[in-house]
């Protein structure tokens, strides 16, 4: 039953995807997520299909964690694909006289489903060999050039790395409270859905509570280790453009301009 | 590291604390002086005050009335206290608190990257800090999905990995085994040796006794401060006080109950092993 | 993160007993006790509490009256304003009236030995130790047939632990309760255990009589365990070549045997 919350965090292996500088991996996210949603033929879908599967295989992360990086979207997934197939004018394919599907919204409603799971299976390989701190250090790096005109890059990066810092740890604090509440037989644990719903108010507020009071005490905690926001600080690996690193940006490239020319063609 | 040269001194001087909100002082009246690489352990009842002096040892509490000098900087000066932090470590009784980072090695990192250093210094810290904990075989493992005690002894390996003046410890091996127990303390004994200031705070411990110093805590004050050992009347007092002695001291005290005459100075096994020899043979 | 934490482990447990889980770090003993009331399923085999598999879904809704769970870490456990509303949280899920859950609550608190003020307080405001205690009232309240308690003596000096283990122990002999502990402390195993069961890199080393395997240094030092004061005592003895007529288990045994030996000697 816990084992469904998952946060959808790093996964530790040693892979290439591992090993690539998390700046190249958010440059090939990047241009896949455009290639994705420009991708307009068959052999350009099959094209962007084969490298997002190559580059999932090469993260040495089992299939069966991004395919629960999808389960909690199928409600999604199945709503987009049926707005999109009942709401697509066209070639009738059912027709209740209520409800009108075409030929042309199912295929197209096919194509926005399948868009959208590629999507989030380029996501996924990014936030599963990529720690947070990874991240934000590439953000940082890339942003710098902003910095010159004013903007708090590090600042805003540190700001996205407790954010992302934050996740594991909300998923803890639901996980640890929950374990508490079954233990001491909380409705909403068990019993008839009305139930449920209402144990959801005695779960949700101490959520908040404890999770409020948990970044609190994480603010603390990483104040003793002489955190100060703003300070410079230096890095255990510093980021490294390596042979790995520019053959993976070229080939997203290659990937993207075989999708535009198809599109432009 | 300049401190190391000059020596790293902890001076509290008559402090009071009440938390804010609470009607009564927790810490009433402490004043105690600390020096570089003194190895002390502070122990009391529930209740006592310990974690809070602890915290406000490490600045992370401003005491109410009285101070505290750390290399002679007053405390409660913000200003003095960041340049005061880097000397001052402190691992809380709850290590969750303090986990950082998404994965074991770059948690261990995160502490020596604030202070800036280098990479491969950062590097050759991190090293050096999970070897002497041994926990090279969580390395790649998430934090917060660790058992009870290994989170416990990652928290200890990235409070030393910052290589603080004096590093204060809050319970940190309630929740381990008695090997690895045994092992941060020989961890905490080396450091000491070397010229870490190290504060243990523990309840449970057999080897209370064998420290040089003990301060034992009753009611927010200090009411012990001396090597256990060092008078034949000490150790009475300090099992008067609801102090663990260990298991030699109990049983010899047991024996003296029972009539039995024992010398006072068994205090280890050994000690203990070799009386009964001479007795029994 | 996919790992096995457990690994073919076989036990049994007895109604009534005092079992000791113990291990050293990472062992597998909160993975395994927290089977015990369905909050973990396991991947493969079964758990059967009371007779009933506790992938039986309606067995495993009601479980949390017949086991009560005491974390590890049990500042995570309280989710409420006051100490009372938390500990309260349980009873009023068993429909019980305000009155008794009044009742029970001072009940409870007085038997972990805290003054009854505690109550009206914040649980984040309590000394660690205190806490601690606190949530194992919140434990006891509810009152369960079996009690899971994850390492309840960390942190805990000599008399407050004393008190706590005291009163489990006087819950099991005079109520019946099953008490099932978590602990890397052999001491307190000699002084309370029934049976241990001792754990290894989650798998199960052995389950034994206390007394066997507490006198079995062997056994504890392979599960990363130390033996208890006057066990190792003993085997130091006797590689002196003195032998002890009996193998004392806690200290005040050792006492007792040394004693008479003692003055024995002394009279001869
Ligand atoms: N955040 C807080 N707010 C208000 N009161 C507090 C807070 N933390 C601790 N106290 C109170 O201060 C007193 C001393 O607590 P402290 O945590 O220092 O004790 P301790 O000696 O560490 O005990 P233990 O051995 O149980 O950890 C207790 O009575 C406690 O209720
Ligand atoms: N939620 C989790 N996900 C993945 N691995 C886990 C999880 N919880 C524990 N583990 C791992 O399983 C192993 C056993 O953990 P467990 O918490 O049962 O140990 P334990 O015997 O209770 O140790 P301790 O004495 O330190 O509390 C450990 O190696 C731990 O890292
Ligand atoms: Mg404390
Ligand atoms: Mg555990």
């Amino acid at each position: 039953m816990l084992d469904g919350i998952n946060p959808g965090q790093y996964i530790p292996a040693d892979s290439l995807i591992h090993r690539m500088d998390p700046r190249a991996k958010l440059i090939v996210t990047v241009i896949s997520v455009l290639a994705v949603i420009l991708a307009s033929s068959l052999s350009a879908l099959l094209v962007v299909l084969i490298w997002s599967v190559l580059v999932a295989r090469m993260s040495g992360i089992k299939a069966v964690f991004y395919w629960r990086s999808l389960k909690p979207l199928w409600v999604l997934l199945l709503f987009s694909f049926f707005f999109r197939a009942c709401f697509t004018p066209g070639k009738p394919f059912i027709d209740t006289g209520f409800l009108m599907i075409s030929y042309e919204g199912i295929i197209s409603a096919g194509w926005l489903v399948w868009k959208l799971a590629l999507l989030v299976l380029t996501s996924a390989v990014v936030t599963f060999t990529t720690t947070p701190l990874q991240l934000t250090a590439a953000l940082e790096q890339m942003l710098m050039p902003l910095a010159r005109i004013g903007l708090p890059v590090r600042e805003m990066s540190m700001m996205v790395n407790l954010a992302l810092r934050f996740i594991p740890t909300l998923f803890q604090e639901t996980r640890l409270l929950f374990m508490a509440q079954w233990s001491r037989g909380a409705a909403f644990t068990r019993g008839r859905i009305t139930d449920r719903l209402k144990g959801l108010v005695p779960f949700i507020v101490p959520l908040l509570t404890n999770v409020y009071q948990r970044a609190d005490e994480l603010a603390l905690g990483m104040e003793t280790r002489c955190y100060r926001v703003g300070a410079v600080r230096s890095r255990m690996k510093p980021l490294q453009f390596k042979p790995l690193d520019v053959v993976a940006v070229l080939s997203s490239n290659l990937v993207l301009v075989f999708v535009l020319v198809q599109r432009l063609g | 590291m300049n401190s190391i040269e000059r020596g790293f001194s902890l001076e509290i001087k008559d402090v009071w604390y009440r938390y804010p909100g609470a009607d009564d002082e927790v810490i009433k009246g402490v004043s105690t002086t600390v020096g570089q690489g003194e190895l002390i352990a502070l122990t009391g009842a529930g209740r006592a005050g310990k974690s809070t002096l602890a915290r406000l040892m490490a600045g992370v509490l401003l005491p109410f009335s009285g101070q505290i000098l750390v290399n002679g900087l007053d405390n409660t000066d913000e200003e003095n206290r960041e340049k005061t932090r880097p000397h001052v470590g402190i691992v809380f009784q709850n290590p969750d608190n303090q986990l950082v980072a998404a994965r074991v090695e770059e948690d261990v990192a995160f502490g020596p990257e604030n202070l800036n250093l280098p990479s491969c210094e950062v590097q050759r810290r991190v090293d050096e800090a999970i070897e002497e904990v041994g926990i090279n075989h969580l390395r790649e493992r998430p934090p917060h999905l660790l058992s009870g005690g290994e989170r416990q002894l990652l928290a200890i390996t990235g409070s030393i990995a910052m290589r603080p003046s004096c590093l204060i410890l809050d319970e940190p091996t309630a929740m381990l085994d008695p090997l690895n127990q045994h092992n941060i303390l020989k961890v905490l004994e080396r450091l000491a040796r070397k010229g870490t200031t190290i504060i243990i705070i523990t309840s449970a411990w057999n080897e209370l006794i064998q420290f040089d110093r003990l301060w034992i805590c009753r009611d927010g004050k200090l009411i012990f401060d001396d090597t256990p050992s060092k008078q034949p009347g000490n150790l009475k007092t300090i099992r008067g006080l609801g102090t663990n002695t260990g298991g030699t001291a109990e049983l010899a005290f047991a024996l003296q109950e029972q009539g039995v005459d024992l010398p006072p100075e068994a205090v280890t096994m050994n000690e203990m092993v070799k009386y009964l020899c001479r007795a029994l043979r | 993160m996919e790992m096995t934490a457990l690994k073919d482990i076989k036990l049994n447990i007895f109604p009534g007993e005092f079992l000791v889980v113990a291990g050293s770090t990472g062992s597998g003993k909160s993975t395994l006790v927290q089977h015990f009331n369905g909050l973990l399923l396991p991947t493969n085999g079964r758990v059967k509490v009371l007779g009933k598999d506790t992938t039986d879904k309606k067995h495993r809704n009601e479980l949390w009256r017949l086991v009560g769970m005491f974390f590890q870490f049990p500042e995570c456990q309280f989710f409420n304003a006051t100490v009372y509303d938390d500990i309260a949280f349980g009873l009023r899920n068993l429909n019980l009236d305000e009155k008794t859950i009044a009742r029970r609550i001072r009940e409870a608190l007085a038997i972990m030995g805290l003054p009854d003020e505690v109550k009206f307080a914040h649980p984040g405001k309590l000394s660690d130790g205190t806490r601690r205690l606190a949530a194992m009232a919140g434990t006891l309240a509810p009152r369960p047939k079996i009690l899971v308690l994850d390492e309840p003596g960390a942190g805990l000096g000599p008399k407050d632990k004393k008190i706590v283990f005291d009163r489990l122990q006087c819950l099991q002999k005079s109520s019946g309760v099953t008490i099932i502990l978590v602990t890397h402390d052999m001491e307190d195993a000699a002084a309370y255990a029934e049976r241990v069961a001792l754990l290894k890199g989650g798998q199960l080393l052995r389950v034994d009589k206390a007394r066997h395997i507490l006198a079995d240094t062997g056994v504890l030092r392979e599960a990363g365990l130390r033996p208890p004061y006057a066990v190792e005592l003993a085997d130091r003895l006797r590689q002196e070549g003195i032998h002890l007529p009996s193998m004392p288990l806690t200290v005040a045994d050792a006492a007792k045997l040394l004693g008479s030996l003692l003055k024995q000697k002394a009279g001869d």
